[in-house]
């Protein structure tokens, strides 16, 4: 229970404001409220604990979705959706549960509920999952309706990318997938969040590269392109397709310098690959077969040590786990944190691991393992500060300060009193306002020292109590350190299996694009062989 | 190809295709039940983390000699709050970095309790720091030292940034509750 302190006395010229929160129940939900957006819900629970007003209602039932407890976070939340307050934040959050559990058709009428009652971020978040709903029906107009409802933003971005690629599907000109694409360019302006703004938008340059590419307007595309960042995670593959639509309009040496920087980045990035094949194509149409020749050789070689590469990543997850061996040997990395975005595109494990987590149910698995690893920490420091507690209250149990003791600094505090009140009057007002400072504070040293052996008996009562609640607490963990340590089991496994027909897949690409850089070399030396025949064959003929 | 491919007897082709069903379909479930059995424990480590939570509030910090501080923004649109250093009479006493989330957070009217710790009574010095973006997207770390007095029973100080318009510069005021 928080106590006002009224009359702390400010030294210096310190200004008081008086801020929002006035009121202890206030304070408790704002407190409630940094806790759940730190991803502290057990912090958040606790100074919730005798709320009950809607907004704490609302931040409790987040937290309790955040802690693992959706049954009552649900009863909460279907509570507030029949109040007055909240109601489209209450119906969003359920629409996320029912999304999640249940599906789309479960869903529906609680998006429809909350883009009809809630307003800024929480309406166009449900507005855009309504568009995405009739995406998924194949209602693209109905879609496009939505969409034109909502404001500009990641939301509607990220609407108008969707159905950007919903008309592609069906539309036989990319006219108006790139139209979309535009507009959702244009949304982006309003999103507050600059770096989740920049990789959507580079995810956009790409589509629309990619869509223009595909209807022949090579420049449009190149123009597309060159937009794209270099430090994006599009960037390879904005790189493979800028040097396709380059080599299409027949600027070879620039299709080159675009496969070059294409083949910096790892082959787990789709696009490196084909620009390491894509540079032995372009020396061919260029003829100078021998430099074709080589580049088909440097690109085997290349693929050759991925294969290795894959070879060990697919050993290691045998020996020690996916988890292990991609996630956390990943982020084990001795380059410098500042290096850590350049690092992501240019690692082959980091690049993988991006790769893997790509797939939802990766991303899942990997997402389980990270709580479970959170979860063991959380309990061994749990212990660890029971066990610090449960030693703190001994001790104090065993040296609480004696009554002798507190009765001699009364009397200590007594002489000071009168030693004090004997200066008083005397002096400058500098030396005077000094004296009134420490006549509060021995006021307040004898206050206390007045109140100790109610005070000592309440103390022992109190931490009898707490020593014994916090013995009570650790005697749990051991239970439920075993329980994390089996559930680990599982889902590690659950993600050794991702893994290894993820790595799998990698390979026969890798072999795939083998094949047919082999097969190129193979072409290379047949029509080199043949010309030196034919060359041979009409020497002979002069001769 | 082998019997087991494509042209394999309809009977085997029908085994085959539910031997796939069922196993896609076993480790879907596996990983429903797997989730379940994740939320539960999270649920029981929460509740364990709530209670330890109340229960550190009451050991390690006595009533009487118990200082906490809080942090709040005041109005601050043109301030990105990217760190805080506060030390109590020239000793670290707490430092925090902070997300997107949690800046806008405080920025929708949230209080961040900052420091709970013990102070004996008399007078005091908080030394606090901080760093971020301010108007202009220009860099900018101030340092600010402001005084107060412990008297006996618990105190709360809760430090407010506020950042005024028109030159928006970063002010941390004291307040006391």
């Amino acid at each position: 229970m928080v106590r006002v302190v009224c009359s702390i006395i400010l030294m210096l010229s310190v200004t008081l404001v008086t801020a929002a929160p006035s009121t202890d129940a206030e304070r408790r939900l704002a407190l409630a409220r940094f806790s759940e957006a730190a991803g502290e819900p057990s912090q958040a629970l606790a100074w919730l604990q005798g709320l009950a007003s809607p907004t704490a209602n609302l931040v409790r039932a987040k937290a309790l979705l955040a802690s693992g407890r959706p049954e009552h976070a649900r009863q909460l939340l279907e509570a507030l959706t029949r109040g007055d307050r909240h109601r489209g934040e209450a119906w969003l959050l359920l629409a996320r549960e029912q999304l999640a559990e249940q599906g789309r058709e479960a869903a529906r009428p609680a998006l429809q509920n909350a883009a009809r009652l809630s307003h800024g971020a929480t309406r166009q978040e449900a507005l855009y999952h309504l568009a995405d709903d009739y995406l998924q029906l194949g209602q693209l107009d109905q879609a496009g309706r939505v969409l034109a409802s909502m404001d500009d933003g990641y939301w509607a971005a990220m609407g108008y990318h969707n159905i950007a690629t919903g008309y592609s599907d069906v539309d036989s000109t990319s006219a108006r997938s790139l139209v979309a694409i535009r507009v959702a360019l244009a949304m982006l302006d309003g999103d507050g969040n600059r770096r989740r703004a920049e990789a959507l938008r580079a995810e956009l340059l790409l589509k629309a590269g990619f869509l223009a590419y595909q209807s022949n307007e090579f420049q449009k595309a190149t123009g597309f392109l060159d937009d794209v960042p270099l430090n994006s995670f599009a960037t390879p593959r904005a790189l493979y397709l800028h040097g396709l639509a380059t080599f299409a309009q027949r600027h070879y040496r620039g299709a080159m310098q675009s496969w070059h920087r294409a083949r910096k980045f790892p082959l787990a990035f789709s696009g490196s690959v084909d620009a390491w094949l894509g540079m032995g194509r372009s020396y061919d149409e260029l003829g100078y077969l021998a430099q074709a020749g080589e580049a088909y050789l440097a690109a085997n070689a290349a693929l050759e040590s991925e294969q290795v590469t894959l070879s060990t990543l697919a050993d290691e997850v045998d020996n020690k786990g996916a988890y292990q061996a991609m996630v956390l040997a990943a982020r084990n990395s001795d380059v410098e944190w500042f290096l850590a975005d350049s690092r992501t595109l240019t690692q082959p494990r980091l690049a993988y691991l991006l790769h893997l987590a790509k797939q939802p149910d990766a991303q899942q698995a990997i997402a389980r393992l990270a709580t479970l690893a959170d979860l063991a920490q959380t309990l061994q420091r749990h212990e660890h500060d029971l066990g610090l507690f449960i030693e703190t209250l001994d001790e104090r149990q065993r040296t609480s300060v004696s009554n002798p003791t507190a009765e001699q600094l009364a009397a200590q505090a007594t002489r000071l009193a009168r030693a004090l009140a004997n200066l008083q009057g005397d002096g400058e007002q500098a030396s005077r306002t000094e004296l009134a400072s420490i006549t509060v504070q021995l006021s307040d040293i004898r206050d206390s020292l007045d109140r100790w052996q109610d005070r000592t008996t309440l103390a022992r009562t109190q931490q009898s109590r707490l020593r014994d609640r916090a013995r009570t607490l650790k005697t749990t963990i051991p239970g439920l350190l075993t329980a994390v340590t089996e559930l680990q089991e599982a889902a590690g496994q659950e993600l050794d299996r991702i893994a290894t027909d993820f790595i799998e897949g990698e390979r026969r690409r890798i072999r795939l694009a083998q094949d047919r850089a082999e097969q190129h070399i193979a072409y290379l030396y047949e029509y080199l062989a043949l010309n030196t025949l034919e060359r041979d064959l009409q020497r002979e003929v002069a001769e | 190809m082998t019997a087991t491919g494509l042209y394999a007897p309809g009977w085997q082709r029908l085994a085959l295709a539910s031997v796939m069903v069922v196993s896609a379909w076993s480790g879907a479930a596996c990983a429903e039940a797997l989730d379940q059995r994740i939320d539960r424990l999270k649920s029981e480590v929460s509740q364990l983390s709530e209670s330890l939570f109340t229960l550190e509030q009451q050991v390690l910090h006595p009533a009487d000699t118990r200082l906490s501080v809080f942090l709040s923004l005041d109005n601050v649109e043109a301030l990105e709050l990217d760190s805080i250093e506060l030390s109590i009479d020239g000793k670290p006493a707490a430092s925090y970095l902070y997300s997107a989330r949690e800046l806008r957070s405080l920025q929708a009217g949230s209080l961040q309790q900052l420091y709970v710790g013990n102070v004996a009574l008399g007078p005091h010095t908080l030394s606090v720091t901080l760093t971020g973006q301010g108007a202009n997207d220009r860099y900018l770390r101030r340092e600010t030292e402001l005084d107060f007095r412990k008297r006996s029973g618990e105190a709360h100080l809760e430090l407010v940034i506020a950042a005024e318009a028109p030159d928006f510069e970063p002010e941390v005021l004291l307040n006391h509750w």
